[in-house]
């Protein structure tokens, strides 16, 4: 470690790497991110935030705790900086680093073998990025690049659009100059904690190569699934692509639809980006074993792997679960179906609507409360609104807007999560804690929290029901059983909250963390100690 | 969820290429245009005159017209290109409310510099009446301000217009001329030779503000384009000073050199030659100019659909490869008529310079200078492409070379003997086709690298 780094002041315990997050964009990761610095407040946390474009990065969303030392921002596909001038006129191909680079590119596109995997062409590649002194335009622009690029399209895409593929690899390759950047601004620090695979997980395994440091990876949602189910998802429709849940990326029709070799291209980058995490982290968290699972599916090896589930602070629900039933004592007539998220289309509150009427149909006092900010994507928002209106649910369906939990959970009887994907949502917990049952898609671990894991003792029975994704006659079946049934609705309640006490409680999350911290800090410093003895 | 948002779609919007490419590649070739215009002219009017003025004021007349010509086109050279390129990015960037206003500032801007240099050459530094002064420099700011117009006008692609204002306007100047000569000698004669010049001026504006006329008067937004692109700028002046450079030599330091009036001076051996020579590139401009315009444009249109609507690397290298052949075609059709028509000239010179009334050094600097009018319309077509394919570094160094080879070999053949008189342009004219040819090849072949590299593409 370089004594300058040492010395820095923007020093971390903890360096969390954070792709379209934490502190932007909120979300279960980002109320997580908030959690975990908020509870450890004996250790330092540094912040390297990963967006796409910083015009497109809105307002922080949370107030950084004190014990954030730092907030680096890193902006993927910026136009905006500074590019080199005289692009034609200067070749970059002397020295040896732009040499190294050159052969870098080389065998990234040309020289790997099929069979073989990409992660390391891929953290070669950045390496010489950051090594080599041409900034990306003028690499990307000189002749050599384009032979290369020529020959790679002629291998594999001589049918394509040439100009899509062109875009695309610039697309693909210029994030790596962009993350070889942020390096050399990336606060020193003993962990470096990236939140997903893809690029934050390239920051991080460079950054804790660079600094001696140690490298772990959590994961919510499994990013390579996430990307790939987006690639097909632009598929869906030819209406214009839009941004989903945490801004995030929407291909444009072109590559979804017919091109298919150019979604492979993109399934491959996102593939191998997940595999360089995967092969470079100390450790790696999951939140639950089915996305273990899946990590083992994409490379991870399962030695690695523990389980830290999402927790919340159960005392705070006390009081709410009080005032619940005082208010349902009071209303026992009341048949409140609760939506706590943003209306986004992840969340798919269409599918919700559709049930809604269903149910609506047989319970005419059933009242749907969806509470959640619709300011993330207004369009869907709006989209959301007219399809009540057209449904003729208008007067039962309450579009509420944010609340706090303290606001939202006391008028809920049944909460309901429509996700099309989800990791281990918060709401779930925090409907439990408050006593609430819960109707979920089989998505993510909302199967293992409503049913309670097999291995689960004492076996606490359900705490809802879990319907398949996007139907609404499902999702209209079960909510009519349990809003039709007060006390299957508290036995229901009871079960969820018993079941947060013993498996999902904040304190045994920190615990977990904190314990995982400590042994990675200590391993970084034995590799500091055993560096400085080799001096 | 985590994972960032790249909006691919957004990305790769608006990133259509080569919008502005063609658009401003005339510019070479409108520019030639007023220039043989304005020799074919100072002949005709040579020969009205003649009758009617003194030996002294009809070559005193023509003197003037060379000088404000000469000038005007040297000081707007640095302004043309620069100026060409800028209009065409507006349109390309659908903002065509930006270009008027450009135009208006361009013309103050023309004004002022072409008033100041034409007191100080007319006024200041020639004696002779006021009234001449004063014709004399409006002459220069008239000439000046309709080459920046035309300049407009070519990028709309409003040949047809610049003709028609041209017919118009030089058939109203040269019969004012004829007519205030028999009034009042030279000064009149110039004076009326202008005063047909800004009615012709008009004649060029009206257009420009009935099609794009915009709200804001002038703007000099365009400025900045002398940051972005200034190789167009060194690229206009060089052309220009190029074109110009040996005459002025010759006018200053040749043994037949005349002081005709103060600071106006001319070399009645070299002009009337290389006049004459220069003329004869008209058929081989426009046949140039007519195939660029056809299917010089159809291919170059073609290789752009296919780069922008999906076409394979195979279909775009076929497009390129067609719009290469049709380029070497427009070559080939160029020389071929071009050679004849020197060849042709080269055998009646003796013939020619007879019935002219031309000396045998005057009918040995033709010779000469017909190849170098061959060379220079190859060159100058050349020049065209290399413009149609965005090399501005090849076209600076061509248009460079032009001009300091024509300066410095056309002064070293004044050193030597008049047996040498005119090699310095057929020899600058000749590396500066050469390069430009060579910078055309290099270009052509990998034409689509040159369009995929985005600081081409960029604005």
């Amino acid at each position: 470690m370089s004594s300058a780094a040492a010395n820095d002041n923007r020093r971390a315990d903890v360096c969390l790497l954070l792709e379209g997050t934490y502190p932007y964009v909120r979300g279960g990761v980002s109320t997580w991110v908030h959690q975990i610095i908020t509870a450890l407040p004996e250790l330092t946390f540094a912040i390297a935030y990963i967006g796409a474009e910083k015009k497109t990065t809105g307002e922080s969303r949370y107030e950084l705790p004190a014990n954030v030392v730092a907030l680096t921002h890193t902006y993927l596909f910026d136009d905006s900086g500074p590019r080199g001038t005289n692009a034609t006129a200067a070749p970059p191909a002397n020295g040896e680093a732009d040499q190294r680079l050159r052969e870098a590119v080389n065998d990234f596109f040309l020289n790997s073998d099929p069979e073989k995997c990409k992660a390391p062409l891929i953290l070669a590649l950045s390496d010489a990025a950051q090594q080599s002194a041409a900034g990306f335009d003028t690499f990307w622009e000189h002749p050599d690049t384009w032979e290369i690029i020529r020959a790679y399209y002629l291998q594999h895409f001589s049918a394509e659009p040439f100009i899509e593929v062109y875009w695309s690899l610039r697309f693909m390759i210029r994030p790596l100059w962009r993350i070889a950047a942020a390096l050399s601004d990336l606060p020193p620090a003993a962990v470096y904690h990236s939140v997903c695979t893809g690029y934050a997980g390239l920051l991080g395994a460079m950054a804790a190569r660079q600094n001696g440091s140690s490298f772990l990876l959590s994961e919510h949602g499994i990013y390579v699934r996430e990307r790939i189910s987006e690639l097909l998802r632009a598929d869906w429709s030819s209406t214009t692509p839009r941004a989903n849940s945490s801004g995030v990326f929407s291909l444009p029709p072109l590559l979804g639809s017919s091109v298919t070799p150019l979604r492979q291209l993109w399934t491959d980058q996102f593939i191998e980006l997940g595999r360089l995490s995967y092969d470079t982290a100390d450790h790696i968290v999951s939140l639950f074993q089915k996305n273990a699972d899946h990590q083992v599916e994409f490379g991870a090896d399962a030695e690695r792997i523990s389980i830290i589930p999402n927790g919340v602070a159960i005392d705070r629900f006390d009081s709410i679960r009080d005032q619940r039933r005082a208010a349902r004592r009071i209303q026992p007539e009341r048949m409140n179906v609760g939506f706590l998220g943003r209306i986004v289309e992840i969340k798919d509150v269409k599918t919700l609507l559709r049930a809604a009427a269903i149910v609506v149909a047989k319970m005419p006092q059933a009242k749907f409360l969806v509470m959640g900010p619709f300011d993330e994507d207004l369009e869907y928002a709006e989209e959301c609104r007219q399809l009540a209106n057209q449904l003729g649910i208008d007067d039962s369906v309450e579009f509420s807007g944010s609340k706090t939990l303290e606001q939202a959970l006391p008028p809920t009887d049944l909460m309901v999560l429509s996700s099309v994907s989800e990791g281990l949502p918060f709401v779930a917990l925090e409907a439990f804690a408050a006593g609430i049952p819960l109707v979920a898609t089989d998505v993510g671990s909302c199967r293992e929290l409503i049913e309670g894991r097999t291995d689960e003792t004492p076996v606490l029975g359900p705490a809802g029901t879990i319907v398949p994704v996007g139907e609404p006659d499902a999702l209209a079946d079960a909510i009519i059983k349990i809003l039709g049934n007060r006390a299957l609705q508290d036995q229901l309640g009871a079960a969820g909250r018993r079941r947060v006490e013993l498996t999902y409680a904040e304190p045994e999350v920190i615990g977990a963390y904190r314990e995982l911290y400590q042994s990675l800090r200590q391993k970084s410093l034995q590799v500091a100690r055993l560096e400085n003895a080799e001096h | 969820m985590a994972g960032i948002g790249f909006e691919l779609r957004k990305l790769l919007a608006s990133r259509s290429l080569g919008g502005a490419m063609r658009a401003y590649a005339y510019a070479g070739v409108i520019s030639s245009g007023p220039w043989i215009i304005s020799i074919l002219s100072i002949i005709v009017l040579h020969t009205l005159l003649r009758p009617i003025l003194t030996e002294h004021d009809l070559t005193l007349f023509s003197t003037t017209i060379t000088h404000a010509y000469a000038l005007a086109l040297i000081l707007t050279g640095g302004l043309q290109f620069v100026l060409t390129r800028y209009a065409a990015d507006q349109f390309s960037a659908k903002k065509p409310e930006n270009v008027l206003p450009s135009c208006f500032a361009a013309l103050t801007l023309t004004a002022i510099v072409s008033a100041i240099a034409g007191v100080c050459l007319f006024g200041l530094l020639t004696p002779e009446s006021l009234v001449w002064k004063i014709g004399a420099t409006a002459l220069l700011v008239a000439v000046s301000c309709i080459f920046v117009v035309a300049n407009y006008l070519s990028v709309l692609h409003r040949y047809k217009r610049i003709v028609a204002g041209f017919a118009i306007g030089y058939i109203v100047a040269c019969t004012a001329a004829w007519f205030a000569a028999r009034a009042g000698g030279a000064g009149l004669a110039v004076s009326g030779f202008a005063a047909g010049h800004l009615l012709l001026l008009v004649c060029l504006l009206v257009p420009l503000q009935r099609e794009i006329g915009s709200p804001i008067l002038a703007s000099w937004d365009f400025m900045r384009h002398f940051r972005i692109v200034p190789e167009l700028a060194f690229c206009g002046l060089f052309y220009n000073i190029g074109i110009w450079i040996d005459k002025i030599l010759f006018w200053w330091f040749s043994e037949q050199n005349v002081q005709v009036s103060g600071a106006l001076h001319a070399s009645l051996a070299y002009d009337i030659s290389i006049y004459l020579s220069l003329l004869s590139i008209v058929p081989g401009l426009t046949l140039f100019f007519l195939k660029l315009e056809t299917a010089v444009a159809d291919g170059c249109t073609q290789f752009f659909e296919h780069i922008n609507h999906g076409g394979t690397l195979a279909q775009i290298e076929a497009a390129r490869d067609d719009l290469i052949a049709s380029l070497r075609a427009g070559f080939v059709n160029l020389m071929l008529v071009q050679g004849i028509v020197t060849i042709a000239l080269l055998i009646c010179a003796e013939s020619i310079g007879q019935w002219l009334g031309l000396g045998a050094i005057q009918i040995g600097i033709f010779r000469i200078t017909l190849v170098g009018a061959f060379l220079l319309v190859v060159f100058l077509s050349l020049l065209t492409v290399l413009f149609y394919f965005d090399d501005r570094k090849g076209a600076l160094w061509a248009c460079a070379v032009f001009a300091f080879g024509n300066a410095g070999l056309s002064f070293a053949t004044l050193l030597a003997n008049e047996a040498w008189y005119g090699f310095g342009f057929v020899v600058a004219a000749g590396a500066a086709m050469t390069i430009a040819a060579i910078r055309v090849n290099k270009r052509a072949a990998v034409l689509e690298y040159h369009v995929f590299t985005p600081q081409h593409a960029r604005v």
